[in-house]
């Protein structure tokens, strides 16, 4: 029994001397670290200054340091925990930096690609703005003088619905040859058939009687149009027609022979500005085309709007297509079979003069009415 | 400690590079009179106390210059959302 006591005492003398000693310092600083390494966002953060951390707080586990040397290691520890907490908080505010400044590059650039755009738009718009005004003030200078004024003159007055009926049957190629000498001059004159039919009382006759009359009076130009002497008399070029108005240059349309077979081109300012609508006078260039093509029932028709080299490929295509398609319904609406009709619109693929100047971006504004090879 | 100076631990750090500086100052005065022990343990002491400094002041520009680019960021995303704001 005493030897059983004996081993119990000496059993717990060597379990209170093997006890760890308790170093409060070193239990702070090595939690302080585990911490940091258990932490998700600065564990894989600042290694090295860990490491230091790591090393400098073992030194101070050691058991062979005096107290002086454990204030010292204490001191330089706690340090190094500091520093490795910061170093990581450092490394992971330089990846948020990082990041932003991506970011930043990244708005910059959409910054930028916003700015161009709109500067583009503008630039458009500026061009549309340009575009109007030009026509307007071509508009303006074509403009036909008060009846009063050209009567006084002596000028012919526009014939605006007789005028077509009764210069159907002569055509300026034919008109011109038989011209006056006087009228000769001017290549844009209507014929004088059509000076001499065309009331002043009766000008304001609709366009509608117009398009009853031209289509009873088509076998005349269907005479007239496979004349040789067509080709030698060159369309009508509205900047060069100033001095005409636009209904006279209209009542004088003829058919021209193109490449592709004989066509009419109707100049831009047929229509309002920038739009698809037809101007007033339109309804004269619209009855002598129909009647042109009421002559040739047989043919297809290719109808293709232009326009000049102004504002974005995209709007001078949609506005010349829609140019074309409203002398497509307005040919429809005189009796010319949709079937035989087809159109297209070119914007600004085909131009006929330089779109570096006003006079020829007004001629590359057209819509061509083609009367094709093919039966239809 | 030329290291805390350059990275701005006169701002960020002020404590520490003082601390660091007094011990530096200090060792050597002891290592003047002999005590090299104290000197050498003082000089430490001054050694971790500049790297401290340079840690402070590397955390505390980084900290800033977040700051500015969020800012900046924020103003940039304000400017984009505008003109969509603006139309109808």
């Amino acid at each position: 029994m005493r030897h059983v006591l004996t081993i119990v005492l000496v059993l717990l003398l060597a379990a209170c001397g093997s006890a760890p000693r308790r170093d409060l310092d070193y239990d702070r600083l090595h939690a302080s670290l585990e911490a940091l390494a258990a932490d998700p966002e600065l564990a894989k953060l600042a290694l090295a200054e860990r490491a230091l951390a790591e090393a400098a707080v073992r030194r101070l586990d050691a058991s062979s340091i005096n107290a002086d040397e454990h204030v010292q290691l204490s001191y330089l520890a706690e340090r190094r925990v500091d520093i490795a907490y910061i170093a990581a908080q450092t490394e992971r505010e330089r990846a948020r930096l990082d990041a932003l400044q991506r970011e930043h590059a990244s708005l910059l650039l959409s910054a930028s690609r916003r700015e161009t755009e709109a500067m583009r738009l503008e630039l458009d718009r500026q061009r549309q703005r340009e575009l109007l005004a030009q026509e307007d003030a071509q508009r303006t200078t074509a403009m036909p003088p008060p009846p009063g004024v050209a009567a006084a003159s002596g000028e012919v007055t526009p014939p605006v619905s007789p005028g077509p009926v009764a210069s159907l049957p002569a055509p300026p190629s034919s008109a011109s040859i038989g011209a006056s000498p006087g009228s000769s001059a001017s290549p844009v004159v209507p014929p004088p058939s059509a000076a001499t039919a065309a009331p002043p009382a009766s000008a304001p006759a609709s366009a509608a009687s117009t398009v009853a009359t031209e289509n009873s009076a088509v076998p005349a130009p269907a005479a007239a149009a496979p004349a040789p002497v067509a080709p030698a008399v060159p369309a009508t070029p509205p900047a060069e027609a100033g001095a005409s108005t636009l209904a006279q240059r209209l009542a004088a349309l003829v058919p021209e022979y193109g490449a592709d077979g004989r066509e009419m081109t109707l100049e831009d300012l047929v229509f309002e500005p920038g739009t698809a609508t037809f101007a007033a006078d339109a309804a004269i260039g619209l009855a002598r085309v129909a009647a042109w093509l009421a002559a040739e029932p047989a043919l297809v028709i290719r109808i293709a709007g232009h326009t000049d080299a102004t504002g974005s490929p995209e709007a001078n295509r949609s506005l010349s297509l829609r140019r074309a398609e409203a002398v497509r319904d307005a040919l429809v609406d005189r009796g010319i079979a949709l079937s035989r009709i087809a159109v297209s619109g070119e914007g600004a693929a085909f131009p006929v003069a330089s779109n570096d100047d006003a006079a020829g971006r007004a001629r590359n504004r057209r819509v061509v009415v083609r009367l094709g090879g093919g039966s239809g | 400690m030329s290291l805390a100076e350059e990275v701005g631990a006169a701002t960020y750090a002020p404590l520490e590079l003082r601390y660091a500086t007094e011990q530096l100052d200090q060792a050597l005065q002891l290592q003047e009179r002999g005590d090299t022990a104290q000197a050498r343990r003082l000089l430490e002491q001054s050694l971790v106390n500049s790297d401290l400094a340079v840690a402070k002041s590397r955390l505390g520009r980084t900290r800033e210059a977040v700051q500015v680019q969020a800012a900046a960021n924020a103003q940039l995303r304000g400017d984009a959302a505008a003109p969509a704001a603006e139309t109808p």
